[in-house]
């Protein structure tokens, strides 16, 4: 091999390993292709964490901003130390309402300063001042005062001990302090009206960083270079886009031409197509339970005079009764006269879930034992005569003959209200207005538009309302107590619109949020109790859940969806060129 | 013609406040409002529900409301001292306003059994006439912030589908005109028939998905490809994502036009001019178009106005259809969301549209027919 042939071949083994290894560096840097998901709504409203209060936003916030606690996204739960979270790990003072978080020291905002307690600090103060429009008031109630004890450890005093402290936390983030100090100051109640909300400069601790807003258009994140958590060392896509598609008939051809990385919600009408597709290869798909529920509610108190649930003393306050739906046993009779096989192909195309309580079965406080009332319309009819409703005059409509709240003769007449706008609703309440009147109800349907259905909902004026319930993630079981306890019961704003006042229920959920060294198993067990008594008294009707189809290109490795989530992994997604 | 306009334009200011009155009057009796629409939110406590009403002055009388966005509310009450609470009010605002309990119910002190009360803050806003249109409730800005940074897209399409349906629907008109009876004429009085009766939304989808999704020609809606860049490419580079849109905006407009311009040139041709015009031996092209076409105009010139308004304050169905960025499909958002100042400013910018339309095809009357005087 004389000189000019090593030489030759030395460049060319460089030329080679360059090639090689040009490839690898473009994916370290974040060269992969960018994501593009669709935004089947309206714009972010801001991408400050302080303020957000919209799905959209906490979409893009939730890539650029790490959560204070973050979520096992294999268990759903609470974990220090868990991906995409500030917390490293906490403890708890034997007086049970001081917590000291230990703060990882590895994240870093965008502009190279370190995220430390101080920037947790900022969130708290500006939320805890009640200036902001922050729908996060919530702290307020629980949070007795808080430090930084130094960059990387946090203390938190509660106001008193109890079970779901942590998820009070849940919506708190770290922000920059020192960009927000800069941008906002002290000026807190003018935080909304500041230009920064939507053009951030400094963002950081998740995969991607702010990089442009498009209004109507799209939101544009970068890969984010200094990303600590990465799967495969670094974030491989180059950016992550949230494209507005408005119509969702475009939106899914939009993903079938390949315009569109996933979809994290494909349409009911197209889930059996999809999945077929799917199983053929054509997509790769995943299906989890949604995080909404339908329900029905049943308004047991008098709809003519809406009352709180409680006084000033805290003392119940008569509710009187609704004329039908005030007797347990017409409202049990209306979940035995469901019959969900035919709603759910009618209404859902065969993709809802029946569902017995507010529990996903995903979720640690799922009762097992629990089942939907099955379809049975004679024990319905049975419960009816029993309750006092009979069709004396065979009209096909019963009549008071001997019920509880009602004169004798009245109808078994009421008016099932939902949201106007909604097919699936529409649909639902169309068919179930068919199989009560079987019964020898005298149903009316109403679809009301949304704002004046939360109106008389709210007001507690309806006989039957009909809509959805955000379950949050991970579950906090003591949501119910903003459904069910009289303390709910306030009309105008509560969510206890159904007047439902039981005492054992009460006791049971005060007592699983207070539980001494809250063991979760005994909880699980409170609530399982709490949801037994629900079900049997049916202030709601629980519908369905439904499930949600996720869908992905092919080309899209790495693409790993839980039950906790479908961007848990977000970095890793390697989009080949197709 | 300086005076005319003038007038015009101050004659047009009565018109102006009537539309804002209705329209104001309207959105507030609708059923629903943003806080019923902002409120069912689990997160939202009883309390924090009812300082939102609070805030948004959603419970003063419907008049003063009105005012307050007319002519702002910085002197129904103010702050003399300094201390960002308000010492000083108007006599149909209160100064005072109930301290909420946590049920959001305004508390009474226990010994007197009076309502507690605590100064409100100083009022801020102008109002229109002083240029500030409040913020959007929903998005919590300048509501003429999110009017204008949507214009250019609506203006883009507008203009584009305006230019389009005249041109094509004027020449198709003549053409129609001149083959009366013809196969032409009856391929343009069906073909306007068939675009008449299909409507937008339907139109637009069944062109997407034929030539987005069935033969991959054009990109399926948007204004630009998706891209991780701030903006998009000039129009040139984009003129593909104008098509569709462009075609469902225009398709009403063409079928409109051809029509009008059709019968106008029947009309005309039949005049005693244009039969002397024939006698002296003029050209049948000469005929048509300088003569016959120039007199059809006039009725033309009577559609162009409201056409301006139209396609100027935003195409709602087309704009959604193809995920286009523009004002149309925010007004409708913003109706949803029920955010009464976005809905206002698109109303306020609607009418402006409006008149000034109307204007225009004033002012065309007598560009096209010399006869028409100003007075």
């Amino acid at each position: 091999m004389n000189r000019f042939t090593r030489i030759a071949t030395l460049c060319g083994l460089l030329a080679l390993a360059m090639m090689l290894i040009a490839p690898a560096a473009a994916q370290e840097m974040g060269g992969g292709l960018p994501i593009i998901e669709p935004n089947f709504g309206d714009d972010p409203t801001t991408f400050n964490p302080i303020i957000a209060n919209d799905g959209t936003s906490y979409d893009v916030i939730n890539r650029m901003f790490p959560d204070f606690i973050g979520v096992d996204s294999a268990t759903i739960a609470y974990m220090g130390g868990a991906k995409g979270g500030l917390v490293n790990s906490w403890d708890i003072a034997e007086d049970g309402v001081t917590y000291t978080f230990h703060l990882r020291d590895d994240m870093v905002w965008s502009d190279g300063v370190p995220i430390t307690a101080g920037d947790v600090v900022w969130f708290l103060d500006a939320t805890l001042s009640g200036e902001t429009t922050s729908p996060r008031q919530q702290l307020q109630d629980s949070v007795a005062s808080y430090a930084a004890l130094d960059d990387n450890t946090l203390e938190i005093v509660f106001n008193e001990p109890n079970c779901t402290l942590i998820d009070t936390l849940n919506p708190v983030y770290p922000v920059p302090a020192h960009i927000y100090e800069e941008v906002y100051g002290d000026d807190y109640a003018g935080m909304d009206e500041n230009d920064y909300n939507l053009n951030p400069t400094v963002t950081g601790g998740e995969a991607f960083v702010f990089s442009n807003f498009r209004p109507g258009e799209q939101t544009t994140l970068l890969a984010n270079p200094d990303y600590t958590e990465a799967e495969l060392g670094a974030v491989v896509p180059q950016g992550w886009v949230a494209k507005i598609v408005t119509d969702q008939v475009v939106q899914m051809e939009q993903f079938f031409a390949g315009d569109l990385t996933y979809v994290d919600s494909v349409p009911q009408a197209n889930r059996a197509d999809v999945k077929e597709r799917g199983a053929a290869g054509e997509f790769q798909i995943f299906e989890t339970p949604a995080g909404t529920i339908r329900f029905l509610s049943l308004n047991i108190a008098d709809p003519s005079n809406p009352q709180d649930g409680l006084d000033e003393e805290g003392n119940a306050i008569d509710q009187g009764h609704h004329p039908i739906l005030g007797d347990v046993r017409v409202r049990q009779a209306l979940n035995y006269g469901m019959n969900f096989d035919e709603v759910n192909e009618g209404a859902f195309f065969g993709t809802g879930v029946p569902v017995a309580s507010h529990v996903r079965p995903t979720d640690w406080s799922f009762p097992e034992g629990l089942e939907p009332y099955p379809f049975d319309a004679e024990k319905a009819m049975s419960l009816l005569d029993e309750a006092g409703w009979t069709d004396g005059d065979g009209d096909g409509v019963r009549e008071c003959n001997g019920c509880l709240h009602s004169e004798a003769g009245a109808p078994l007449a009421m008016t099932v209200k939902t949201n106007a706008g909604n097919t699936s609703q529409e649909a639902l309440y169309t068919i179930l207005q068919d199989q009560w009147n079987e019964l020898g109800f005298d149903i009316t349907v109403e679809f009301v538009e949304f704002g004046t259905l939360v109106s008389e909902f709210t007001a507690q004026t309806y006989d039957a309302l009909g809509v959805f319930w955000g379950l949050s993630t991970p579950a906090n079981p003591n949501g119910i107590a903003d459904i069910f306890l009289p303390g709910a019961d306030v009309v105008g704003s509560g969510y206890n619109t159904q007047s439902f006042n039981n005492a054992r229920l009460n006791e049971l959920i005060e007592d699983a949020r207070n539980l001494p060294g809250c063991d979760q198993e005994t909880r699980k067990e409170m609530y399982g109790e709490a949801y037994q008594i629900l079900r049997d008294e049916s202030p709601w009707i629980w519908i369905s859940t439904g499930n949600v189809l996720l869908a992905a290109q092919t080309n899209v490795e790495n693409w790993a969806p839980r039950a906790g989530g479908s961007r848990w992994n977000i970095d890793a997604w390697t989009i080949a060129e197709s | 013609m300086t005076k005319y306009i003038i007038r015009r334009l101050i004659q047009a200011l009565p018109i102006f406040l009537g539309i804002t009155i209705l329209s104001y009057l309207l959105m507030s009796i609708a059923p629903g409002g943003p806080v019923e629409a902002l409120a069912f939110n689990n997160r939202l406590k009883p309390r924090e529900k009812q300082e939102l009403i609070y805030k948004l002055g959603i419970n003063d009388p419907l008049p003063v409301q009105y005012a307050r966005w007319l002519l702002g509310d910085d002197w129904m009450r103010w702050d003399s001292d300094g201390d960002g609470l308000a010492d000083g009010a108007v006599f149909f605002i209160d100064l005072y306003g109930p301290v909420l309990n946590d049920k959001g119910k305004p508390s009474v002190d226990e010994e007197t059994g009076e309502a507690l009360k605590q100064p409100l803050p100083p009022g801020d806003g102008r109002g229109i006439l002083r240029g500030d249109f409040g913020n959007s409730v929903y998005f919590k800005r300048p509501a003429l912030d999110v009017l204008v940074e949507r214009l250019p897209a609506t203006l883009e399409l507008g203009l584009t589908g305006l230019i389009v349906g005249v041109v094509l629907g004027i020449s198709i008109g003549i053409l129609a005109a001149v083959d009366y009876g013809g196969l032409f004429d009856q391929l343009s009085r069906i073909g306007a028939v068939i675009v008449n009766s299909i409507p937008n939304f339907g139109l637009g989808l069944l062109l997407l998905l034929y030539f987005g999704s069935a033969l991959k020609l054009l990109p399926l809606g948007g204004r630009c490809k998706t891209t991780l860049d701030p903006t998009c490419p000039p129009l040139p580079e984009r003129l593909e994502y104008l098509i569709l849109p462009t075609i469902v905006l225009a398709a009403g407009a063409v079928a409109g036009y051809s029509r009008i311009m059709r019968s106008s040139m029947l009309d005309v041709v039949r005049e005693d001019f244009i039969r002397t015009a024939r006698s002296k031996g003029l050209a049948e092209r000469a005929i048509w178009l300088r003569h016959g076409m120039r007199n059809a105009f006039i009725p033309i010139a009577t559609f162009l106005g409201p056409s301006i308004t139209f396609l100027l304050s935003g195409a709602a169905i087309t704009e959604s259809v193809f995920s286009w960025p523009g004002v149309g499909r925010q007004a409708v958002n913003a109706v949803i969301q029920r955010d009464f100042p976005v809905v206002m400013i698109v109303v306020i910018y609607a009418s402006i549209a409006n008149i000034l339309g109307y204007l225009i095809s004033d002012i065309l009357y007598g560009i096209i027919d010399p006869r028409i005087g100003y007075s």
